[in-house]
């Protein structure tokens, strides 16, 4: 799977973390570098931060979810900012995005949700 | 009415506004010296005691005010009493030159322009309705014989070239002298409005790049700490190998710090955002039992090891209400986080709810130090702690119950707190069952 965010500790820790539970994960840290991860590598599903550097990750989900894969893939966003939650969750079914987390979010949860998403690994 | 008017009376405390007074009281009385001494010297006006008296007293209020002024002593009533003393001889010149068809009645008009834009409402009120008084209280003694009735100068000499002329010269100043006051007062009441309007622009620039910054920060800080809490996580859950109890420990230590921190600088973005007017309630139903056993769960969170027993106790009957979950959500972890912080070991934290009349009631009971009855008024201050000293035992900088406060009132509810020393503490929040709050319509969102 595809994780799309410009921190790189948290990238870190989310990959190590799905990592530990089975699922492989490729990191991008920038919207543009993200789009083309997503064309080229086709993974299962991606999680996308929404403050990115370059394209910001509601402009990132929605080109994934305009290309043929995005079709398939189930895509989820994430954020420490939004003014709330459940308005940023709307906003991200509107664009065909999987669901939204807000940071910081139980990392069990993340699996969790994965699971759910995309089965296991 | 008359109270507000009297209150603003007092208020006059302008030395400048009170020198005018005096000087403009000299002026008009050397010019009424000079019209009555050529009057009675040509014989137009036979002489009366009355002129004499009142161009005395007229000097002798004006010379008190003067001298209140320059020793600063009962400066406004001297003042005041100068004022009264203007209207009174106004009137004598007004009956001296024909009581109700003296053609200088007009002059009653400049003295309340004069006043009505040196100051203020009360004192205008006031003269104009004892000049009121005086001009009829003169009209009806002139009426009844207990006055003399003077000709009016145009019953002098007629109308003669130079009567002519001085009328034309009195209705001049008469329209001019307050036209020019106005005028200048109104060009610098525009002036002040411009810059005010310009004033309150960056102002409330300044307010949306402060509440744009906070949102910033904010971003900055907690992303860092994701990480440590992140990486904490990984550590505690074995990720990075098999770690001992008191690694685990440690790392919990790190992550309950790093999440207190977090809270911290929710409450700091709230209470800017609050202070930008950006706040906004969005409304839709919710489902307090489900907040309440939320709030309880995350409780584990903020314990950090502390070994207290959390527990909540929703009525069945407490309705679901139209307010805003985050806020409400806000409020109660806020109490909640109070509570585990000045409850010591081995006590307990109650989240309750039950239903009012017209709303429901939240509850955050604790077992723990209490607060001292001079202190609770003060708690919801911001920045307040009952123990402002250094050594202090408990942290915080006094945020988060002011926070409940701002939301609670946000929300159109309130919020109090009974104490008792020793015993605990208990919050009661009361929230109403519609909150005051734009219905969730269509989702726009932008970043913050």
């Amino acid at each position: 799977m595809l994780i799309v965010e410009d921190d790189d500790v948290t990238a870190l820790v989310l990959s190590e973390y799905l990592a530990a539970h089975g699922y492989r994960t490729t990191v991008a840290t920038n919207g543009p570098e993200g789009i083309s991860k997503f064309i080229s590598l086709q993974p299962d599903m991606a999680l996308v931060d929404v403050l990115l550097p370059k394209r910001d990750g509601f402009d990132v989900c929605f080109v994934m979810k305009a290309c043929e894969h995005g079709k398939r893939a189930p895509i989820m966003l994430m954020s420490a900012i939004y003014r709330d939650a459940e308005q940023a969750e709307t906003y991200a079914r509107g664009l065909l995005a999987a669901g939204f987390l807000k940071k910081p979010f139980d990392l069990d949860l993340l699996v969790a949700r994965v699971h759910e998403l995309i089965g296991p690994p | 009415m008359i109270k507000t008017l009297l209150a603003e009376l007092a208020k006059l405390r302008e030395p400048r506004t009170l020198k005018f007074g005096v000087i403009s009281g000299y002026i008009l009385l050397a010019c009424f010296a000079v019209l009555t001494w050529v009057a009675v010297a040509t014989n137009t006006v036979p002489w009366h005691w009355l002129f004499g008296a009142l161009l005395a007293a007229k000097l002798c209020t004006n010379t008190l005010a003067l001298v209140g002024l320059k020793l600063d002593r009962f400066a406004l009533e001297l003042g005041g009493l100068n004022v009264a003393m203007d209207a009174v001889v106004m009137t004598g010149a007004v009956w001296a030159t024909g009581d109700i068809a003296s053609p200088i009645v007009a002059i009653y008009t400049i003295e309340v322009t004069v006043l009505a834009l040196l100051t203020n409402l009360a004192c205008t009120v006031a003269i104009g309705a004892f000049m009121l008084v005086l001009y009829i209280g003169m009209a009806v003694l002139v009426a009844h014989g207990v006055l003399p009735a003077f000709p009016t100068p145009v019953e002098w000499n007629g109308r003669t070239t130079i009567y002519f002329i001085v009328s034309c010269a009195f209705t001049t100043f008469v329209i001019v002298t307050p036209t020019l006051y106005t005028a200048g007062l109104l060009r610098r009441l525009r002036q002040r409005e411009r810059a005010l309007e310009t004033k309150t622009i960056e102002l409330v620039d300044a307010g949306k790049q402060k509440a744009q910054f906070m949102a910033n920060i904010t971003h900055e800080l907690r992303t860092p700490l994701q990480g440590i809490m992140g990486l904490a996580e990984l550590v505690n859950k074995n990720i990075y190998g098999e770690t001992t109890d008191k690694q685990r420990h440690a790392m919990e230590d790190i992550k309950g710090s790093a999440m207190r921190l977090h809270g911290l600088i929710d409450d700091l973005l709230q209470l800017a955002m609050h202070d930008a007017g950006k706040l906004e309630v969005k409304i839709s139903r919710v489902d307090i039992d489900e907040v309440m056993k939320t709030a309880g769960a995350t409780a584990q969170w903020l314990l950090a090891g502390k070994q207290l027993a959390v527990s909540v106790e929703v009525s069945p009957a407490v309705p679901m209400i139209d307010s805003d979950r985050t806020k409400i959500s806000q409020i109660v972890l806020n109490l909640l986080a109070n509570a585990i912080k000045f409850t010591p070991d081995g006590g307990s934290i109650v989240l309750g709810a039950r239903p009012l009349a017209d709303g429901v009631e939240l509850k955050v009971a604790d077992t723990g130090v209490g607060i001292p009855p001079d202190a609770l008024p003060r708690v919801f201050d911001e920045f307040y702690q009952v123990d402002g000293s250094p050594v202090r035992e408990y942290g915080g900088v006094g945020l988060g119950l002011a926070l409940v406060k701002r939301l609670t009132e946000l929300l159109g509810g309130s919020v109090a707190v009974t104490s008792e020393i020793g015993k605990g503490t208990t919050f009661t929040v009361q929230l109403p069952l519609t909150s005051p709050g734009e219905k969730r319509g269509a989702p726009h969102l932008r970043a913050v």
